[in-house]
């Protein structure tokens, strides 16, 4: 693909000089992430931390930037790295094995019936404390590719690992989860095998 | 589960056909595999169905103050190098910093609390202040490039504080 990098053009924008091109990448990126560490991390207050831990190194790494990849590939890779390090602290394996949250998920989209958002509301509980068992690489390696649509080639740059791995990562990952969640009763719909050509 | 030989084969493909992963040559013999197979067909279902689980969860709101809280980590790491557990120490403030900071509402929130506390807790001084050269070097230093005494947990020294009052008083 050769479509232009527009975040790459604002990080060398912000290096420059443009402290507003800074605040531009805060603004496209602060959610995804928040998003994707909150729940790698399995928690809010500490994924808003490391959010601002991220962009205080993008911040402070601007004389020395040079665009090898893509931009949002790096701040994954900043915010994964910085994750894995805080998860790996006794600390927040106890406090964090928690379960649901009550208030998420929700349905994004039209109203269905009654009887689907019950259902739904079960996998969706279900999904996420399965995905709170996880291994860390595994819960990675899956909302980076399934969630934040990266490309095996940009997870395996994210975490630092082949893109062989990653296949294998997300693999494991997903027939965890699937497998889980028919045992536990938030047995995911009946599909059809095939529908849409997957991008 | 299908635990066939087959489609064992298949079985780490299917995620990667998910992800528009496969090379055209292997996405077509899997393609091919799921016309005849249902158990096949079946598990890319609840594949599916884990990824529309996980995409269907409400993102967390960013809170509205993290960009303000993401600012005054970058001041502070740009205004100096102590750690943030390391004790107080006398350090020399920038202009520059004292400027920007005199800019900012938090500034100026510190400069108001501080003029205050210096109010509130100073002495009336008794006679003569202590002489320029009475004091230490680094303090000196201090003194003499302060422009504002906002940041109050730069100062450990009380004598230096009640000299900056003075030279401020006698400049206003």
């Amino acid at each position: 693909m050769d479509e232009p990098d527009e975040d790459v053009r604002l990080m060398l924008a912000f290096s420059a000089g443009d402290v507003h091109a800074f605040d531009r990448l805060f603004e496209r990126w602060s959610a995804p992430l928040l998003r994707y560490l909150e729940r790698l991390l399995r928690d809010a207050a500490s994924a808003e931390e490391l959010v601002q831990e991220v962009f205080l190194r993008v911040h402070r790494a601007r004389d020395r930037y040079r665009p090898d990849a893509r931009f949002s590939t790096w701040l994954y890779r900043i915010g994964t790295n910085l994750a894995l390090n805080e998860l790996r602290r006794p600390r927040l394996r106890a406090v964090h094995e928690s379960a649901d949250d009550p208030e998420r998920p929700e349905l994004a989209g039209a109203v269905p019936d009654p009887d689907e958002v019950v259902d739904a509301r079960r996998r969706g509980l279900a999904v996420e404390r399965e995905l709170r068992a996880l291994p860390e690489r595994q819960r990675a390696a899956l909302l980076l590719s399934a969630v934040e649509g990266l490309s095996y080639a940009e997870v395996a740059g994210a975490l630092e690992v082949s893109e062989q791995a990653v296949k294998a990562l997300v693999h494991r990952a997903r027939s965890t989860l699937a497998e889980r969640m028919a045992a536990g009763g938030g047995a995911p719909p009946e599909t059809a095998g095939e529908r849409e050509k997957p991008t | 589960m299908s635990h066939d030989p087959i489609c064992a084969r298949f079985a780490e493909d299917l995620s990667a056909l998910l992800d528009g992963e496969l090379a055209p040559a292997r996405e077509a013999e899997v393609r091919a595999h799921l016309e005849g197979c249902a158990a096949c067909r079946d598990r890319v279902g609840a594949l599916r169905g884990v990824d529309e689980a996980l995409r269907a969860a409400a993102p967390p709101a960013v809170p509205a103050d993290l960009r303000a809280r993401l600012r005054a980590r970058i001041e502070e790491a740009d205004g100096g190098t102590r750690a943030p557990d390391a004790p107080p120490r006398v350090a020399p403030v920038t202009p520059r910093r004292s400027r920007r900071w005199q800019r900012s509402s938090l500034g100026a929130a510190l400069t108001a609390a501080a003029a205050l506390a210096l109010y509130l807790t100073l002495p009336r001084l008794p006679g003569p202040l202590p002489g320029l050269d009475e004091l230490p070097a680094e303090e000196l230093a201090l003194v003499m490039e302060l422009e504002t005494i906002e940041d109050l947990e730069v100062i450990a020294n009380l004598e230096v504080l009640e000299l900056m009052v003075a030279m401020e008083e006698g400049a206003s």
